[in-house]
C-alpha cells in the first residue's frame, strides 16, 4: 500500500477558469456582474426595468442561468437586450466553465460589449462557492422572501459589492422588518452598498444604475 | 445539491493524479472538507460514491476531516476560530473579518496499491 500525497483544491479548475475569464474581461474593458438571489426575487425583472437605461449606457450582453427553459433569455430578448441562455441540465449554479463554454459558442466578441451581465440560477446557496470572474458580486432579495435571509444564508452574502432589496412597494402588505433586514446585511457584508428598489414600479433603481456606472468608471480608471 | 459539482471536482483531480502513476488500485481518499464550504458530507458522500464506481473504483474507503472555520480582523488582527458566520470581530468589534480558512474542499491524499 502506497500513500500519495495530492493537496489540492477540488473547485480549484474552476477557479483557474473563473480568474481566466476576469482576465479576458479585464482586457475587453468589459464590466462583469454577477447576480444572484433566490427564484422569483426578481433578477430578470431587475433587467426588464432597467433595460432601456442600460442599452443607452452600454453595449450589454446578458447570460441567463436556468436549469432549464430560455424563458428568461427570451424576456430580456424582447426589451432590447442581447441575451445568451445558459441550461445548467439541473445543476444549482452556473459555474466558470459554464460560461467560458456559453462566450465560446456563441462566438460573441468580448471587445463589442461595455457590460456582462450574468444572472445566476436562482438559488441563495450553491452560487456563492463558484466565482465566475465578475468584478462585481450583486445579491437581491426581496420583501416577500422575509428579513432574516442575509442571517440565514450568510455565505451568499460574504464579500458582496451590492445588496439590493426588491419589491417594496409590498412592505406596507407584508411584515418585513426593514431595520433588522440591512442590520443582518450589515453583519454579513458590511462594505456591501446597499439599494431599495421595486422592479414594479421603477423605485429606486437610479441609484442602482448609478452605482454600477461608477463600477464601470472604476474599471475603465484601473 | 452541488456536492455532486464538488464530487465531479474530486474525480477530476483524483484523474489527473492517477494519469502520472503507473496502473494501481485506489484504496483510499482522504478529504478536508471546510466548515464554510456548504459541504453536507452525507450528500458528499453519497455524490463521490457513486461517480468513484462508475470510474470502475469500488470500496474505496472515505475518509472526512473537518477543517475550522477561521476568520483574521483587518482592523486589529485578532485571528480565529468562530462557531457562526458573523463578520463581527470579538475582540475589537469590527466589522472586518476575513475568512483565512474553511471553504474549502481539498483532497488532501490517496492511498493505492
Amino acid at each position: 500500500m502506497k500513500q500519495i500525497e495530492v493537496q489540492q483544491k477540488v473547485l480549484k479548475r474552476h477557479q483557474d477558469i473563473a480568474q481566466h475569464l476576469r482576465g479576458r474581461f479585464d482586457k475587453a474593458s468589459l464590466l462583469a456582474i454577477n447576480i444572484m438571489g433566490s427564484p422569483g426575487c426578481g433578477k430578470t425583472a431587475l433587467l426588464e426595468v432597467t433595460a432601456k437605461e442600460l442599452a443607452n449606457r452600454y453595449r450589454t450582453l446578458v447570460l441567463e442561468g436556468d436549469l432549464q427553459t430560455d424563458n428568461d433569455a427570451k424576456r430580456v430578448r424582447a426589451v432590447g437586450l442581447k441575451a445568451l441562455q445558459i441550461n445548467t441540465n439541473q445543476a444549482c449554479h452556473l459555474d466558470a466553465l459554464m460560461v467560458e463554454r456559453a462566450l465560446a459558442d456563441s462566438k460573441v466578441n468580448l471587445d463589442d460589449f461595455d457590460l456582462l451581465v450574468i444572472e445566476n440560477v436562482g438559488n441563495l446557496v450553491c452560487p456563492a462557492g463558484f466565482p465566475l470572474g465578475e468584478h462585481c458580486r450583486i445579491v437581491l432579495c426581496s420583501v416577500p422572501e422575509g428579513f432574516d435571509k442575509p442571517a440565514k444564508y450568510p455565505r451568499m452574502f460574504y464579500k458582496a459589492d451590492c445588496v439590493l432589496l426588491n419589491k417594496i412597494d409590498l412592505l406596507d402588505v407584508l411584515d418585513f422588518d426593514k431595520d433588522a433586514f440591512w442590520q443582518f446585511v450589515k453583519q454579513v457584508a458590511p462594505k456591501a452598498a446597499r439599494f431599495e428598489i421595486s422592479c414594479k414600479t421603477g423605485q429606486g433603481t437610479d441609484a442602482w444604475l448609478d452605482w454600477l456606472n461608477q463600477q464601470r468608471t472604476n474599471l475603465l480608471g484601473k | 445539491m452541488h456536492e455532486m459539482s464538488v464530487a465531479t471536482g474530486i474525480i477530476n483531480v483524483l484523474g489527473d493524479k492517477l494519469s502520472q502513476l503507473a496502473p494501481c488500485k485506489l484504496i483510499a481518499l482522504e478529504l478536508t472538507v471546510g466548515k464554510l464550504s456548504g459541504i453536507e458530507e452525507h450528500s458528499l458522500r453519497f455524490a463521490l460514491e457513486s461517480l468513484l464506481v462508475g470510474q470502475g473504483h469500488t470500496d474505496v474507503h472515505l475518509r472526512f476531516r473537518d477543517s475550522p472555520a477561521v476568520f483574521k480582523c483587518t482592523a486589529c488582527n485578532w485571528q480565529g476560530q468562530l462557531e457562526t458566520f458573523t463578520l463581527l470581530c470579538p475582540d475589537c468589534q469590527a466589522t472586518e473579518l476575513d475568512i483565512i480558512n474553511g471553504q474549502d474542499v481539498i483532497l488532501e491524499r490517496i492511498e493505492v496499491e
